[in-house]
């Protein structure tokens, strides 16, 4: 995956990023809720640091000069960045947090006799 | 028939949504009602938004499009809901955008266990309202 500083992005380039970060979301989003904190072990540090880098880029993007000839695209980016932050926190949170949460998992037998009843 | 209620918290998320300026948000409940109208309650069990499961119960954080923004589901909104395993029970907790003056980019799992403890007291205290989808 390409990764440049704003002032040498062209509009192709940043074109090129969003389709595969698109293709990336829908990859892990596919199987978002069979993967286990072994396999996020493997893979998490790096899908956090990417994800840190695209919040980063769309930043420095939207501070310069070519800002508004790249606006679609950059839109495009934010909405990529907010995908992905939103995949990475739900697998942290209810892959992995979750199932260690007693006081979660507590809340939700006592809504699911409300539910049931 | 499938029963769908829904928390004080729901109702005034989704009241904010539509009242906002300009009706940036306007197509909230309109997506909501798309999403179940006509929509077995096995559908609405199995989806891979699913969140937590348990007891009989499973919570799912539902990705909705926005079609009046024209935002896909990865961009548009996000239902937060319970749903019985046993019963044909559906309970509508929060909702809010992915973009916009109102973005909010994920839920902790303290705001679900939050939704989740607000849901116990009001189906204790009878004060789970309806939510008819047919209209």
């Amino acid at each position: 995956m390409e990764l440049a500083t704003p002032g040498g992005y062209s509009v192709s380039q940043l074109s090129r990023l969003n389709r595969e970060l698109d293709d990336l979301y829908e990859l892990i989003y596919a199987d978002w809720n069979t993967i286990t904190e072994q396999d996020y072990a493997v893979f998490g540090g790096q899908f956090q640091l990417l994800v840190n880098t695209i919040k980063q880029l769309y930043d420095d993007c939207r501070r310069s000069d070519a800002h508004c000839q790249m606006k679609g695209e950059l839109e495009r980016l934010g909405m990529n960045y907010s995908a992905l932050y939103e995949l990475n926190s739900d697998i942290v949170n209810f892959r992995i947090k979750a199932p260690h949460n007693a006081e979660l998992q507590s809340m939700m037998s006592k809504a699911s006799k409300v539910l049931n009843r | 028939m499938i029963c769908f209620e829904t928390i004080t918290h729901f109702r005034e998320r989704l009241q904010a949504l539509m009242d906002y300026k300009r009706s940036v948000y306007s197509g909230a409940e309109t997506e909501i009602k798309s999403a179940f109208k006509g929509v077995s309650i096995e559908q609405i069990r199995q989806n891979r938004d699913m969140i937590l499961m348990q007891d009989d119960s499973i919570a799912i954080k539902l990705r909705l499009p926005d079609h009046r923004q024209r935002l896909s589901k990865k961009d548009g909104y996000r239902l937060i809901y319970l749903v019985s395993m046993i019963e044909e029970r559906v309970a509508f907790l929060d909702i809010y955008p992915k973009r916009g003056p109102l973005q909010q980019l994920d839920i902790p799992d303290e705001e679900l266990l939050r939704l989740l403890s607000l849901y116990v007291q009001e189906g204790n205290n009878d004060q789970l309202q309806f939510f008819d989808i047919s209209t």
